[in-house]
């Protein structure tokens, strides 16, 4: 019995090991993307435009965008589009998910992130709990994190509880229930060339 | 026939003593019931019987949820905005919610200023005020409140002038769960699967629905005159009308009861003077009185043991009850009264026998002949008009027992009229019309014929749309207040727009195996979709529902509706995506915005914003709109379809999206079915007619020598009603089969007594005038006492009521010309007893 209670007592310390390896490993590719984002914003010389471009390149290191536009269609769609079609859905999300990240960061000014300790599912996702502090505002955002070749991405942020994976999966699935998968790729299209056009003020939806 | 009238003769009128006691008897037993009667003019008492969009309607109530309110509108005589007028609108609203059963008052006071200054969307939670916050700018107020996407023609009329207070009534525990249950049961029963014990539980939760239905009546009745009293507080500084679906039935059960009181007394006045004035003996005006007045007493016995509940339709069936018994009474009379003048020697009880016993075969028919009248009634589509019909023949049948049974008991009890003391009322009229007969043949023809092209041209003209403020009189609250809200508070009648999204698509993952298909950029690890499976556990939750695709559909139809000239104020989520825009830089909100916005809308703005216009277990949305009622051409069935037609076609949804719902549907298709229902209800009078005509005269000739004067007359009616432009309604389309069914009375006496005279002598001609000189008198009286009878409809405050009084007047008048006229002479012509 003593023997039984040792291994589990040594199997829980190993594998407590292994989760504050991920969880520090995952933690700290977001901190420091979230530093970087948060010096690039409060640095005064800087345009928004110029500061959009420069939080472009900090996050595209840490967005795993073809996971997320796989996630955003889910299993039944996905299983629907040819290669060619996933190609350029997955090219016409990550363009439109962009625009939409940059165009939220105009409301941000003085806010803060305080990061909570992270939730491991298992050794190949992590799930990290922050809180934004905005004029005095506590708002709770989640992180999720997944393990990819290239290392730590993120998958999905939830804000308020709300994902926001999910809003592009309902969307899309709507289109898709009422709709073909061509008149997807062409609403998206479209969207695209109207952020285009817009340039200097990228829209709102993802779409 | 024969071994019942000597039965009659040998039990009735040998024991007139035991009759009336036991008829006293009966009467008691009935007016003791008479206290159960009741009166009903909820939305239920004005719809068609089987209507599936009203089977819609109650489903959709049972998604949505429904209130009940009244609207009370509140125009100051000075600034609506100045410090006084809110103060007095703030100690109404307080004494309104001091009542017992007001659950809530909603007013301009109390309603979230989001933009009292405008700020940031981050700091727009700290920033809400209302009017009475000392903080607040009543000028940024003024601005907000006019522009307002939602307040606008809801509390606050377009030029800032008038407000409006929303008093909702707490529901009552007791009858949502009589419904509820009564629902589950009638479903089971429309199913087949009821069980015998459900089966009496039903039973008694129609008891119970009924005892709880009178008591909230009289509840909600106690309520509106609590809330009008606090409203006299404040006439001196506001012009205030109150409305709403609770006001208005109950004012209309007001109405009935007012109608009732008034029609019984007035008639029964008026019988009097006119009984006074044709026969001038006391014991000819209190023997019809008597008969009519019991016949009521017994009628409204049975009305209150049946549970049957009288309905602004049927509010005149003590006037036509009186009006009926009498004629039947007046035809005695003057029977009882020829027999005497023939017959002085005879006794009392001789001439009383022979009075009801020649009399009551052609009693019986001209009874069973209105009856038919009425129950034509039962063929149309309309449930208070059914029910109407049904009451109104059960109620002749009262009379004509009651009549036939009261009448010659009393009048054994007489001594024995006076001869020679009376003198024929009214023998000018007759006699003239039999010289106009006998004369002017051609002239009666070339009339009939004009009058044949006229009423063809009126009835081409004759339109079913009418507005429901117009039923009213304009010196009604109903009609002043419902005229206020149409026009200044965003229309009255209520219309819902349902769009249901697509559902989800059957699709099988067949094609699975490309999951796992590597493509470029992809690492492998992500094709496990297990891994995530979170997203697939969320796919239903409430708070993705709300996507900008569907938000922007919606608001595209919500635009479409607002943009209509008929329709008034519109709500729906578009309304709600109209405030959100104002707060995103005039954008819509995108479909995480949306989720957000869902996630963090307090429960209580989500009961007001959302659950009123969406269903998300049904993926439906839900629009509301209100029509202008009293627009001028306004034409409602084409309003409904163009909406659907231009739905389907301008905004690209399918058919099967959008349904239309709600009172104006379902009032629509009442209208609809007014030419249907007229065409069969005197359709159905004409073939019943023509049957017992033919039974009864034994001649398909003379059934239709009868028939041809009476349809005439009351078809002339409808012509009437289109030259003048009045649309028929629920209540005028049942003058043609009424005024048919009663004024062939007359055609069957006068025919019966023709062919009886005609073998005197068998001369047309002089029979003619025989039978103008005599039953054409009791015929004149009848027609003369119906007519005015029928005027004192005029007293109601329902106008469809006093179109009835007026046009059955008119019909009663032409029918009695042309059975005295058109009639003879086509006898004369047709010469349908022989030559």
């Amino acid at each position: 019995m003593k023997r039984i209670s040792c291994l589990l007592l040594l199997f829980f310390l190993l594998s407590q090991a292994a989760v504050a390896d991920v969880e520090s490993e995952a933690e700290e590719k977001l901190k420091t993307s979230v530093d970087k984002v948060f010096t690039v914003l409060s640095d005064k010389e800087l345009t928004m435009d110029q500061k959009k471009i420069k939080i472009l390149e900090i996050t595209d290191s840490v967005f795993g965008y073809p996971l997320m536009a796989k996630l955003s269609l889910g299993k039944k769609h996905w299983s629907q589009f040819n290669s060619k079609q996933r190609s350029e859905f997955t090219n016409l999300f990550t363009e439109l998910f962009q625009a939409f990240y940059v165009d939220k960061l105009d409301i941000f000014s003085d806010e803060e992130i305080v990061f909570h300790p992270p939730i491991v599912a298992n050794e190949k996702k992590v799930q990290i709990p922050t809180v934004l502090l905005s004029k005095g505002k506590k708002y709770s955002m989640q992180y999720k994190m997944f393990k990819t070749k290239n290392g730590w991405r993120i998958y999905d942020i939830e804000i308020e509880g709300v994902s926001l994976i999910h809003t592009y999966r309902s969307q899309y699935n709507h289109i898709l229930e009422s709709g073909e998968i061509e008149d997807l790729l062409t609403k998206m299209r479209e969207k695209k060339t109207k952020n285009d056009k817009d340039n200097n003020s990228p829209t709102e939806s993802a779409l | 026939m024969q071994s019942f009238l000597n039965f009659y003769s040998r039990y009735i009128l040998n024991r007139p003593i035991f009759v009336i006691l036991a008829l006293l008897g009966l009467f008691s037993y009935l007016g003791f019931h008479a206290r159960n009667f009741r009166l009903d003019a909820s939305a239920d008492s004005l719809i068609l019987e089987n209507d599936a969009d009203y089977k819609y309607f109650r489903e959709i109530n049972k998604t949505y949820g429904t209130s009940q309110y009244l609207l009370m509108t509140y125009k100051p005589k000075g600034d609506l905005f100045s410090p006084e007028t809110l103060k007095n609108l703030g100690s109404l609203r307080d004494e309104l919610r001091e009542i017992k059963r007001v659950g809530s008052v909603f007013t301009i006071l109390d309603v979230p200023l989001l933009r009292n200054p405008p700020v940031p969307i981050k700091e727009l939670m700290d920033n809400i005020k209302n009017l009475e916050d000392p903080a607040v700018d009543l000028q940024l107020a003024r601005t907000e409140l006019s522009n307002s996407p939602i307040y606008q023609e809801l509390i606050i009329s377009s030029d800032l002038k008038m407000t409006a207070l929303v008093i909702n009534l707490a529901d009552d525990e007791e009858s949502q769960r009589i419904i509820t249950r009564r629902n589950e049961l009638r479903q089971k029963k429309a199913g087949n699967t009821i069980s015998s014990l459900e089966r009496s539980e039903l039973e008694q939760l129609r008891i119970a629905y009924r005892e709880c239905k009178i008591r909230l009546d009289k509840e909600k009745h106690s309520d509106i005159a609590a809330i009008r009293e606090i409203m006299e507080g404040y006439r001196q500084d506001a012009e205030l009308f109150l409305g709403g679906v609770s006001m208005i039935t109950d004012d209309m059960i007001t109405f009935i009861r007012n109608d009732i009181k008034v029609f019984g007394i007035g008639i029964l006045i008026f019988l009097i003077v006119t009984l006074g004035v044709i026969f001038k003996k006391v014991r000819w005006v209190i023997l019809p009185i008597l008969c009519c007045a019991l016949s009521v007493l017994a009628m409204i016995g049975l009305l209150g043991i049946f549970g049957w509940e009288v309905t602004v339709i049927s509010s005149n069936f003590i006037s036509l009850q009186l009006i009926i018994t009498m004629a039947l009474t007046i035809h005695l009379i003057v029977r009882y009264r020829e027999l005497l003048v023939q017959n002085p020697e005879w006794s009392q009880k001789d001439l009383v026998k022979e009075t009801v016993v020649s009399k009551f075969i052609p009693c019986f028919y001209t009874t069973l002949t209105t009856i038919a009248g009425f129950s034509s009634l039962l063929v149309c589509d309309i449930l208070p008009v059914i029910t109407f019909g049904w009451m109104m023949s059960v109620g002749l049948v009262v009379s004509l027992i009651v009549t036939f049974l009261l009448f010659p008991a009393i009048l054994l009890l007489f001594p024995k009229g006076k001869l020679g003391e009376h003198r024929e009322f009214g023998g000018v009229f007759t006699r003239f019309l039999a010289n106009v007969t006998h004369n002017y043949a051609k002239t009666v023809f070339i009339s009939v014929g004009i009058m044949i092209v006229i009423t063809a041209f009126g009835i081409s003209r004759l339109t079913v749309e009418n507005s429901f403020i117009d039923y009213f009189r304009k010196s009604t609250e109903i009609y002043q207040g419902m005229k206020v809200i149409d026009r200044d508070m965003g229309g009255t009648t209520p219309l819902d727009i349902l769009v249901n999204f697509q559902d989800v698509k059957d699709t099988s993952l067949s094609n699975q195996d490309t999951i796992t298909e590597s493509d470029e950029g992809f690492d492998d690890e992500f094709d496990e979709f297990d891994e995530f499976d979170e997203f697939e556990e969320e796919d239903d939750s409430e708070k993705y529902w709300f996507t900008s695709d569907k938000m922007a559909l919606i608001k595209k139809i919500h635009d479409y509706l607002e943009n209509l000239p008929e329709i008034g104020k519109v709500l729906s989520l578009g309304t709600m995506m109209k405030i959100a825009e104002e707060f995103n830089e005039g954008q819509p909100l995108d479909d995480f915005q949306l989720a957000l916005l869902y996630t963090q809308l307090p429960d209580e703005f989500k009961d007001l914003v959302l659950t009123p216009y969406v269903s998300i277990p049904d993926n439906q949305a839900r629009l509301t709109v209100r029509i202008k009622d009293s627009l001028k051409g306004l034409k409602r069935d084409n309003l409904l379809k163009k909406i659907k037609s231009d739905i389907k076609n301008q905004l690209g949804l399918q058919e099967n999206q959008v349904h239309l719902a709600g009172i104006m549907v379902l009032y629509n298709n009442m209208l609809q079915s007014l030419f249907r229902s007229q065409i069969l209800t005197i359709g159905f009078v004409v073939a019943a007619l023509m049957v017992m005509f033919t039974v009864l005269f034994r001649s398909v000739k003379i059934a239709l020598i009868a028939i041809i004067p009476n349809v005439l007359s009351s078809v002339a009616v409808l012509g009437v009603m289109g030259l003048v432009g009045r649309s028929l309604d629920m209540m005028t389309i049942t003058i043609a089969a009424i005024s048919i069914g009663i004024a062939v009375d007359d055609t069957i006496h006068y025919i019966h007594r023709f062919r009886d005279e005609y073998e005197t002598d068998r001369d047309y001609i002089s029979t003619m005038h025989r039978c103008h000189g005599s039953i054409g008198n009791a015929m004149y009286y009848t027609s003369l006492t119906i007519i005015a009878g029928f005027s004192i409809l005029v007293f109601s405050n329902f106008i469809p009521t006093i179109l009835f009084g007026l046009l059955t007047g008119l019909a009663m008048f032409i029918a009695i010309i042309t059975a005295l006229t058109l009639l003879p002479l086509l006898i004369i012509v047709f010469k349908p007893f022989g030559r």
